[in-house]
């Protein structure tokens, strides 16, 4: 294990400059915005994505293919090594005609030109606006948009409220602010028998971002600036909200594995049932009723009230090298379309795209459903260049900054030696 | 038939028999427990469901993606090739250096040796680009030459010295029996070395069988797909929700042939090692 990922850091690095020699003159190609080429009718159109999100891509392709004459074909790459196959397809000018990405590397994407800009015909869609801004934003460069929101996910808190009950609580009454969230999760560490308060990834940055950077957004303050160059992790805010965490961990109401989740075993500390209440993607909304267990949706809050959410997920591009680009678009615009948005997405319990139909009739079945549709209009994408080696990598910064927070003898020493670390490494390209 | 012959011997002989067969068991059992338990723990797991044993996850891993059996071809084509490709190469480059003198032996023979000088997954892409001129991305043809170009410097390196540890007089009584060079090689010589064959061919069946990363490059889409690119993507969903049971029925499923072969290759196998390495 600890060979293979050195061996693959390794072969990531080599393959980024190899990609960023090769591609040089490809780059700017696509991004003229010349007129759509190619058919759009019986079109055999190829697609790339990540297992991650295979799920609900291969759900949106098998609709679109019984309704259309073009034809979807769908490529999975393994989650991890995606990044690796999308620099060295890029690298050879083998690309298919759409390929999908975790919205953190779209603006590196959209740098290095993978992506052919799309711009006139996004803006000739009459729900553009509707269309969650952040991820717009994060497939755009200079005003340009090349890449497209296709699976979304979003942070939530899940409390389980049969231990609600059992801890005499409330199981209609989730938190509304960061303390209510500490003594809830207190109370039912209280019950014992290896029930625990809470839960997070303490080795996760990617984990902790996504959802513990929401409460500082409740809270008005901000991880970033807005061009991703400058971290502001040491504010009041961003203290107030680890300090809250910090002394969870401390006190035993987080569970023990907590400390060492490297996001693995996420999921199933979850799904065991043994957690009152605590943090995760939406996205496993559907496999935790799957178990069985009653779980109850709320947003996240800041330490005063409010709420906020991460916004995660994958977009979708036209590769510049696409020959197919008119019939990819028809593809592309339709997996944004109502029928597509509500039959597909919305009906599978999976997040949809567009903050217009957060009141669809899957989500007035399941008011859990509902409450996360509603809270995407108020999330946040993070945007940095250098986001993945900055936050999401084992050895990043910022899972330094955050052990340290959570774990070390001092919290404002860690953030504030974590700000400069992050800092630097924002602004390496 | 041992056992009677021990009885005649001395107690104390035998009771320090007894306790080294003892010893040797109890070590041996250990170090098995130790290779074996992460196979045997897949095994354990791709048989439990949410709902106690069975084979759901077998099910799953059946209808993954374009289906198993697809995956299972191109497994086969690969492997296939690859073996064949890597025989072929290393034999004949094999008896090449160790029974000819030809001028730039040495530096030939270093040449074959400087793919091991760098780290294979580097010059995966300009590969890719090369395979892109010859027409052969996403071919599985195209990946087996990559994976025969891996294999041949500890195939040739092996070949080597398996020809030269072979009598000197095989090959003059070859001569007199009127055998040209080849005949030489594939009457005579090719079943000298044969347990060194069986090596060769094993390492390049497990190194296809089992290769990733090469494959993850070189192939792009997912009717050609082998084994080990489905079965890792197979684990794959978002954050954490790890779909193991399914990923551990796909690593049986893989290492099922690997084991049967190796069972029945096992003596060549462990010969084919020592060939070479004890000479008169």
């Amino acid at each position: 294990m600890f060979r293979t990922r050195h061996l693959r850091r390794a072969v990531s690095a080599a393959m980024a400059a190899l990609v960023l020699a090769v591609t040089g003159s490809a780059c700017s190609s696509g991004g003229s915005g010349q007129p759509a080429a190619g058919a759009t009718t019986g079109v055999t159109i190829t697609m790339w994505t990540r297992a991650g999100t295979q799920s609900q891509t291969q759900a949106l392709i098998d609709a679109y293919n019984a309704s259309h004459k073009n034809h979807v074909v769908l490529t999975v790459y393994p989650n991890e090594q995606y990044p690796a196959k999308i620099a060295s397809a890029a690298g050879a000018h083998a690309l298919p005609d759409i390929f999908t990405s975790d919205v953190v590397f779209a603006p590196n994407y959209v740098s290095q030109g993978l992506w052919a800009d799309v711009t006139s015909q996004f803006n000739a869609l009459s729900f553009k606006s509707d269309v969650v801004p952040s991820f717009i934003r994060a497939g755009s460069a200079n005003g340009k948009v090349y890449a497209i929101p296709h699976a979304l996910d979003l942070s939530v808190m899940y409390y389980n409220k049969t231990l609600y009950k059992k801890a005499g609580l409330d199981p209609d009454k989730p938190p509304t602010t960061l303390a209510e969230y500490a003594t809830q999760a207190r109370a039912i560490a209280k019950l014992g028998g290896g029930v625990y308060g809470t839960y997070e990834g303490g080795n996760c940055g990617g984990c902790v971002e996504f959802t513990v950077w929401p409460s500082i957004w409740a809270d008005g303050g901000q991880v970033m600036n807005a061009a991703g160059t400058q971290s502001t992790i040491d504010s009041p805010q961003a203290q107030a909200v680890l300090q809250v965490y910090r002394g969870l961990f401390a006190d035993g109401t987080m569970a023990p594995a907590a400390k060492q989740e490297d996001g693995t075993t996420w999921l199933g500390a979850l799904e065991n049932g043994n957690i009152g209440i605590a943090p995760g993607p939406f996205s496993w909304y559907s496999l935790l009723k799957q178990k069985g267990l009653d779980m109850g949706v709320a947003p996240i809050p800041g330490v005063n009230g409010g709420q906020s959410t991460f916004i995660g997920g994958d977009v979708a591009g036209i590769s510049a090298t696409s020959s197919h680009e008119a019939a990819a678009w028809d593809f592309l615009s339709w997996t944004l379309g109502q029928q597509a948005q509500v039959d597909v997405i919305a009906k599978a319990s999976e997040m949809i795209a567009r903050t217009d139909l957060a009141d669809n009739q899957y989500a007035e079945a399941d008011p859990n459903v509902l409450v996360g549709n509603q809270v995407l209009a108020k999330g946040q994408t993070p945007y940095a260049l250098n986001f993945n080696a900055s936050y999401n990598d084992p050895q990043s910064p910022w899972t330094t900054t955050l052990r340290g927070a959570f774990f070390g003898p001092s919290l404002t020493q860690a953030l504030a030696t974590g700000q400069s670390a992050i800092t630097s490494s924002l602004q390496q390209q | 038939m041992s056992t009677r012959r021990t009885d005649r011997r001395p107690r104390t002989y035998r009771s320090r028999r007894a306790a080294g067969k003892l010893g040797y068991y109890t070590t041996a059992t250990a170090l098995a427990i130790l290779f074996l338990f992460p196979l045997l723990w897949s095994g354990w797991a791709s048989v439990r469901t949410s709902n106690g044993f069975g084979l759901a996850n077998y099910r799953n891993m059946v209808h993954y993606g374009d289906g198993i059996g697809t995956y299972l071809m191109n497994s086969v084509e690969v492997t296939a090739l690859t073996v064949a490709g890597t025989l072929t190469v290393s034999l004949l480059g094999g008896y090449a250096f160790g029974r000819f003198r030809f001028p730039g032996k040495n530096a030939l023979f270093l040449a074959t040796l400087a793919i091991l000088m760098v780290p294979y997954p580097t010059i995966l892409i300009p590969l890719y680009v090369l395979l892109g001129w010859l027409g052969l991305q996403n071919s599985l043809l195209g990946l087996a030459a990559v994976l025969v170009m891996f294999q041949l410097p500890f195939a040739t390196f092996l070949m080597r010295n398996a020809f030269e540890a072979v009598p000197q007089e095989f090959e003059d009584s070859a001569a007199v029996d009127g055998c040209g060079t080849f005949a030489t090689l594939s009457r005579v010589m090719i079943h000298a070395v044969r347990p060194a064959v069986v090596t060769v061919g094993l390492f390049a069946f497990l190194a296809a069988w089992n290769e990733f990363f090469a494959a993850l490059i070189l192939l792009n889409s997912s009717d050609k797909f082998t084994l080990p690119l489905a079965v890792v993507a197979m684990e794959g969903r978002t954050f954490g929700s790890i779909d193991y049971p399914t990923l551990q029925a796909g690593v049986v499923f893989m290492a099922i042939p690997c084991l049967m072969l190796f069972l029945v290759l096992q003596r060549s196998y462990v010969r084919g090692f020592m060939a070479g390495a004890l000479r008169s």
